[in-house]
């Protein structure tokens, strides 16, 4: 059992999670929060994805990472992939740009129908 | 009927998922991921290299990134439309504590945010993360003074001023290195690990930390007032 | 050339600032987002025509000076260009109309619109996975908060919804993306797809299908498109016109990007299946729906479904680009200027659209056509691209895929028709609309594009519109904007256009009776210079009515000329509508015009489903058609002749035919049924006929597809005839002795054989003579005496003599005796149909033709016999045009008469070129002879003068002298007050007995058979609309359901790969080589040397 897989496994259950909050759930403030557990999850698989166990975090700050120092080059096989770390900070930003807007919706819904059901929203249909 | 249907599914999307685990877990980066780790510090000398790669290698997915900042500030201010004379901050005054201890706390917040996103490129952390520990600030001082309103003045030349200078640095590139949001060629790189290093990814950071720091602080500040009562709409 | 990363940069600064230039006033950010969008249509559209006319290469875009797969690169090619200009003049026009639309202006809308289009264009730009995923998410949260732009109250719920599951879809991508970027190793579209496939394993498979059900919700796809329809119906149409111009086809094309991902033929089949169901489906659902903005939900769905379904045949160069950009660009034009009415117009219902835009006609114009072009009805773009998309279609193993193309296509027509339906159903005056400037602008606009790329289109030199067509049609144009002029003066001008078009179509030679062409061109010219002369004395109803005419002619001799299978099908559309809208100009038009449509279009539908099989053949033009070979020229020959037996009303598919002659303006039904319905009896000899000829062999069985349609026309020919026995109105009576003549031609020209043919064309011409001499005339009496029931009339010989004689001509002639002309037509067909040994139905149309007197005894008696009605004594007669045109008739009646060799001998040149035999053994003017028989028009004509001169003389001889005449009230009293005398009418239950007789042939079993039929698809459609329940999480439950189908049910074995891939599973897959890359949309290529060889895994 690798240490990675406990991780995804992790990520992927908060995905499971969320999604049974956004489906099971009436209230539409907690589908709002499930989904943003649903992107909690993906954000954790994304890093999970780019882990390696016994590699560090990519910063290159000490000269012992380098395998050329004249030629700057740096030995990769020390360091987790630095893509889906950047990746997941993009992805957390627009997760909050999301999850600010539902809220907001939320805050109006409440204030048109005095209810918070999903059930009460479905006057548009067929 | 469809509370069963709906466990049902995830019964089997969780089967299929953890048929996914073993993949997902393999060791090893992605080539590209290879190349960024091997060559980020000769390409941009900066020591973090999730940085470059986000403000250099990614940086129109970073430029995106803030225009999502920003779209969200300015949907959530068009959702919540407020009526005039509508009342902003709840009448209840903070206790004594939380102002004692929102004067003594700010300021260093502050710092700890500037030190955050201007040392973006040597340590972790960045814009996002330094304008995020800013607005916590400012959440700090909107919740002990809630009789004041916030600078929206202040607020929104930087939220403007801060993405405009970013698009603004990005056709500096193009302009003299030939290419949108380039880094080599427009500024010097300097020497790895130091402050003045990496171009023009710090000044971006910097651009980008002010921008978070004022856009979160707008966007606290528009969801914590009332919403218009319904039935006038706005 | 401006650098395309512009288009991302300048308006992201320029939103950066809006807040700031805000403060100097309103005005200020207005224009600012005004110049914006200038520069960014601008740009665009300078990268467009440069790259269409090929000045210019596509150009590759770097950022950040690093080449992909390190850096993201863009990527500026012509399908860029042309969705980012669309994109751009979208922007402008969505600005103009929402600034009177927001109840509370705020800045921040502005700097919304202005994202959305800087979204817009990153998202069509990018040729990375991830930064896709930004700018998708971009565009998506700048969607969740505009639309609540306007009243909100519906929008709120739709929004959310909508929200919700575009969470869903994002986080899909994301997984997607991050399984994708384990498998490969990078993130650039062209460098994965390339690693992709080597690498294909039970990740990438489960990524691909995250990737594709997120495209299913952003695409709007079924059964995911529940809150996107919502959204149709809860947004201001302002802002979903918005969207459809810009995000909809960015979303689109970033499918097509990543579309390479998807290889291997299951994917095709699961991707093409998706974009037909919800075409098919869409459409169908929409059927049933009563609120207008919805519909156009529906509507929007399955049509963005249709362009999914074209991915990959596009990535398989089955189709073109050229053909897909038509349809993508037809649908946000039509789509966005209908979605601008709906918020022009602000009736929720249907049913609330009666008169709407009834005071403003240049609004009724666009709006009208909107839905031509939305309907893919030439000339607009639309048409085209499917033409195109089709063609290209029938030419591969995807040509089965046709059928259910066309009848989502059909569907179509149901329910925009009937919007167009309701919207001409009475005026409401009381509703005076002035529509401010910026609200019209924009539906003018885009109209206007759309016109000018479809006429463009139409000018094309392979299609082979003469430039005497193209003269009618301009003259109708500008008759049309010139609406506003007096109807005098309009009639006065369309009858010198008409006269000036005649007489150049005779001098360049186009009437030349030996040709097909030139002999059925005679007719339209007949036809339209006597009716139009006719015209002059009976005003039209309606203002556009001159200019449509004008255009229906010039349909006419595109059809009739060209040689092009495209340009033909084009100039029948062309008919098709311009015929609709004059019949829908009727009192009660708008009710028939919709059941004329509907049948017009499914004949055409017909039409074209032959056409493309014979396009599969090979054919590319109308004389190519010989060259079709079994099968494939039995299948065109059998769909041709069902879409034209359709088109003629033959008996099953007649329903639509009375209603329309008789609700058409009176001015307009004999050109309908003197020329219109000879159209397809043209087309049946000029390309139905050349399929057949070769194939004679090629039978269904033993059966004879040519006998199948003979019985066609033989039961039409009896069944009209026995209908317009009972009819009371006398268009009606009239409309279905038209059926039945034409019917006689049906069975002509099935017999395949000169004198079939000869026969079926004799009569086209004198059917056009009588019939339309019996319909003017008609016209007139209608015109006096404000009624078409045959029971309210009676006695008008005195008051209008002339009218008199003229049905008295027109009747002598249809029932086909000597010495008039009809003699000679039924005389040439009898004798076919005894040659081609067909005894039964040369019997039977015998019988027909007998039972055609007592109608033809019922309409001049009724009329003009028996006593006259008090309110009809102080009638006139016809206006003088009217009686005119009558003469002008029968001088082309007795010409024929006397002399039927003057036409028979150059009909028997044009029919001898099929056959290669001539009809008749000798011909000359007056003389006619044939195996059978032997005719000799000028003996028999001077007998019956010579015996009804004895015959007169002797009446006059033996009339007692001193006759008094009575009047009718001249009865002498004694003393008494008389009475009030009462008027006798024997019209009233004509026939009665001999309907009683013949009931139980007369139960109405096609009609039955129709509503039936409707009431089924529609109930198909209640049933399916269901689906959509209206509960957000349902939708999300759906979205997962779809995930597991296609991960269980299409991708069984995730970890099998792509090279065996389950195709087999699914049966509706068609195999087909895969080239390795679209060569249209040039994506870059990863370049080569730039990671250091270092493979990671």
């Amino acid at each position: 059992m690798d240490i990675t897989m406990v991780y995804i496994g992790t990520a992927l259950a908060l995905v499971l999670v969320g999604l049974g909050g956004v489906l099971l759930k009436r209230n539409i403030l907690k589908m709002v929060l499930a989904l943003d557990i649903v992107e909690t999850g993906v954000n954790l698989l994304l890093i999970g994805i780019g882990y390696t166990p016994g590699r560090e975090a990519p910063i290159v700050d000490k000269t012992s990472f380098f395998a050329d120092r004249a030629k700057e080059t740096v030995n990769a096989a020390n360091l987790v992939d630095p893509v889906p770390q950047a990746l997941v900070l993009t992805a957390i930003v627009i997760g909050l740009g999301t999850t600010a807007l539902m809220l907001s919706y939320v805050i109006r819904l409440y204030a048109q129908k005095k209810t918070l059901d999903i059930r009460e929203f479905g006057r548009l249909k067929w | 009927m469809k509370q069963v249907l709906a466990i049902l599914a995830l019964l089997v999307l969780a089967f299929l998922f953890a048929g996914l685990v073993p993949m997902a877990s393999k060791p090893g980066n992605g080539a590209v991921g290879d190349y960024y780790a091997t060559h980020g510090i000769a390409d941009n000398r900066g020591s973090n290299l999730v940085t470059s790669i986000v403000v250099n290698y990614r940086g129109l997915d970073t430029l995106g990134e803030v225009t999502v900042l920003f779209l969200s500030v300015m949907g959530v201010g068009f959702i919540l439309r407020r009526r005039e004379g509508t009342p902003k901050y709840s009448p209840v005054p903070a206790s004594p504590i939380l102002n004692t201890g929102a004067n003594l706390l700010f300021g260093s917040i502050l710092l700890l945010g500037a030190y955050i996103f201007v040392h973006g490129h040597l340590t972790p952390g960045g814009g996002f993360q330094g304008g995020s520990v800013i607005a916590s600030g400012v959440l700090l001082l909107i919740l002990a003074r809630r009789d004041r309103e916030l600078s929206h003045d202040l607020l929104a030349w930087l939220e403007s001023l801060s993405g405009f200078g970013y698009a603004l640095v990005g056709l500096v590139g193009l302009v003299v290195a030939g290419s949108f949001l380039a880094n080599k060629g427009v500024l010097p790189l300097g020497t790895w690990n130091r402050l003045f290093s990496a171009g023009v990814i710090p000044i971006i950071y910097i651009l980008i930390g002010l921008k978070v720091g004022a856009e979160l602080s707008t966007l606290l500040d528009i969801m914590i007032r009332e919403p218009a009562p319904e039935g006038g709409g706005h | 050339m401006v650098d395309p990363i512009l288009l991302i940069a300048v308006p992201l600064g320029i939103a950066f600032l809006l807040p700031l230039v805000d403060r100097l006033g309103r005005a200020a950010s207005r224009w600012v987002h005004f110049l914006t969008l200038v520069f960014y249509t601008g740009a665009a559209a300078s990268w467009a025509l440069a790259l269409h006319k090929g000045t210019v290469a596509a150009k590759d875009i770097i950022t950040a000076s690093w080449p992909p797969p390190v850096g993201i690169n863009l990527h500026m090619g012509l399908a860029e260009a042309v969705i980012l200009s669309l994109a751009g003049i979208t922007g402008i026009c969505a600005a103009l109309y929402l600034v009177p639309r927001e109840e509370k202006p705020s800045i921040r809308s502005i700097v919304l619109q202005v994202l959305l289009l800087a979204g817009t264009a990153g998202l069509t730009l990018t040729r990375d996975i991830f930064n896709m995923f930004v700018f998708l998410e971009i565009t998506s949260i700048s969607t969740f908060a505009i639309v609540l732009l306007g009243k909100e109250k519906k929008a709120l719920e739709a929004g959310f919804k909508y929200m919700i599951l575009g969470g869903i879809a994002s986080v899909l991508l994301l997984l997607g993306i991050a399984f994708l970027y384990k498998t490969t190793g990078t993130l650039n579209m062209a460098d994965m797809a390339a690693k992709l496939p080597a690498l294909f394993t039970g990740g990438a498979a489960a990524a691909l299908v995250f990737l594709f059900v997120c495209m299913v919700i952003e695409l709007k796809g079924f059964p995911l498109n529940g809150p996107a329809i919502d959204l149709y119906e809860g947004v201001e149409p302002g802002v979903m016109a918005l969207i459809v111009g810009t995000t909809l086809n960015a979303v689109l094309f970033a499918f097509w990007k990543i579309l390479p991902l998807f290889g291997g033929a299951a994917w095709e089949g699961v991707i093409m299946t998706s974009g037909m169901a919800t075409f098919v489906l869409g459409n169908l659902f929409a059927t049933r729906q009563k609120k207008v903005r919805r519909m156009l939900g529906y509507s929007s769905s399955a049509q963005v479904g249709l362009l999914v379904f074209m991915l990959p045949l596009l990535r398989n160069h089955v189709v073109t680009l050229a053909a897909l950009g038509l349809l993508l660009l037809n649908h946000t034009l039509a789509k966005a200027s209908l979605l601008w009415f709906t918020g022009i117009h602000e009736e929720e219902e249907i049913g609330g659209w009666r008169g709407a835009f009834a005071n403003n006609p240049l609004l009724r114009i666009l709006f009208g056509a909107s839905v031509l072009a939305i309907a893919g009805l030439p000339p607009f773009p639309g048409f085209w691209g499917k033409w195109y998309a089709l063609a290209g279609m029938a030419r591969s193993p995807y040509a089965w895929w046709i059928l259910p193309l066309l009848l989502g296509s059909l569907l179509e027509f149901v329910y925009y028709f009937r919007w167009l339906k309701e919207s001409a159903r009475g005026v409401e005056p009381a509703r005076s609309e002035v529509v401010p400037f910026s609200l019209s602008a924009p539906p003018a606009i885009f109209t206007a594009i759309g016109l000018v790329l479809g006429i463009r289109a139409l000018y094309g030199p392979a299609l082979g519109v003469s430039s005497q067509a193209w003269l009618w049609m301009w003259a109708g144009g500008i008759l049309l904007a010139a609406a506003f002029l007096p109807e005098r003066v309009q009639a006065g001008l369309s009858f010198l256009a008409v006269l000036l078009g005649s007489i150049l179509l005779y001098s360049s030679g186009a009437l030349a009776l030996h040709t097909l062409s030139g002999f059925f061109t005679s007719l339209v010219v007949i036809g339209a210079l006597v009716f139009s002369l006719a015209r002059l004395g009976i005003p039209a109803l309606h203002r556009n009515y001159h200019g449509l005419f004008l255009l229906l002619a010039g349909s006419l001799l595109i059809v009739l000329k060209t040689d092009s299978l495209l340009g033909f099908f084009a100039g029948w559309e062309l008919m098709t509508w311009t015929s609709y809208f004059l019949v829908r100009q009727g009192k009660k038009g708008p009710a028939a015009s919709y059941l004329y449509i509907l049948f017009s279009g499914a004949a055409g539908f017909l039409v074209l489903g032959g056409l493309m099989t014979a396009v599969a053949g090979g054919a590319v033009t109308i004389s190519g058609l010989g060259a079709l070979r079994g099968n494939t020229a039995l299948w065109a020959w059998i769909l041709l002749a069902a879409g034209l037996a359709v088109k003629v009303g033959s008996w099953g598919a007649h329903i639509w035919a009375p209603e329309s002659y008789s609700e058409a303006p009176d001015v307009f039904t004999p050109f309908l049924s003197g020329v219109i319905s000879k159209i397809p009896v043209f087309a049946f000899l000029a390309v139905a006929a050349k399929i057949a000829l070769p194939g004679v062999t090629t039978t269904l069985g033993t059966l004879d597809p040519a006998w199948v349609l003979g019985w066609i026309g033989g039961l039409t020919a009896f069944g009209m005839t026995l209908l317009a026995v009972f009819q009371d109105d006398m268009k009606k009576l009239l409309a279905y002795s038209s059926l039945g003549q034409v019917g006689y031609i049906v069975l002509g020209f099935a017999m395949m054989s000169s004198l079939g043919w000869t026969a079926a064309l004799y009569h086209s011409l004198n059917h056009l003579l009588f019939k339309g001499l019996l319909f003017v005339t008609i016209a007139g009496v209608i015109y006096r005496t404000g009624t078409r029931s045959l029971s309210d009339l009676g006695g008008l010989i005195t008051r209008m003599p002339f009218s008199f004689f003229a049905v008295l001509i027109g009747i002598i002639t249809l029932s086909g005796v000597p010495p008039l002309s009809g003699f000679a037509g039924k005389w040439l067909l009898y004798q076919a149909g005894i040659q081609k040994g067909w005894y039964l139905l040369t019997a039977l149309a015998m019988f027909a033709s007998i039972l055609a007197f007592p109608y033809l005894f019922k309409l001049i008696h009724s009329i003009f016999l028996g006593q006259l009605k008090r309110e009809h004594r102080e009638i006139r007669e016809a206006p003088k045009a009217v009686v005119l045109s009558q003469w002008i008739l029968i001088a082309g009646i007795m010409l024929l008469s006397v002399a039927p060799g003057t036409v028979l001998v150059p009909i028997q040149e044009a029919v001898k070129a099929f056959f290669g035999k001539a009809a008749f053994t000798t011909a000359t003017a007056t003389e006619l002879a044939t195996d059978l028989g032997y005719f000799h028009a000028m003996g028999v004509m001077s007998m019956v003068v010579v015996l009804a001169v004895i015959v007169l003389a002797g009446i006059l001889f033996f009339l007692p002298k001193h006759t008094t005449k009575v009047k009718q009230l001249d009865i002498v009293y004694s003393g008494e007050v008389p009475p009030p005398p009462e008027e006798i009418q024997y019209a009233q239950n004509f026939f009665r007995p001999f309907e009683r007789a013949y009931s139980p042939v007369l139960l109405p079993r096609v009609k039955a058979f129709w509503k039936s039929f409707s009431e089924s698809v529609l109930s198909l459609a209640e049933a399916g609309r269901r689906l959509y329940t209206g509960d957000g999480q349902t939708y999300i439950l759906y979205a997962l359901g779809v995930v597991l189908f296609l991960v269980l049910f299409i991708f069984p074995a995730p970890a099998s790969s792509s090279s065996k891939a389950p195709g087999g599973k699914t049966g509706y897959i068609v195999p087909v080589p895969r080239k390795a890359r679209p060569a249209e949309v040039g994506v870059q290529a990863p370049r080569p040397g730039i990671l250091p060889g270092g493979k990671a895994k």
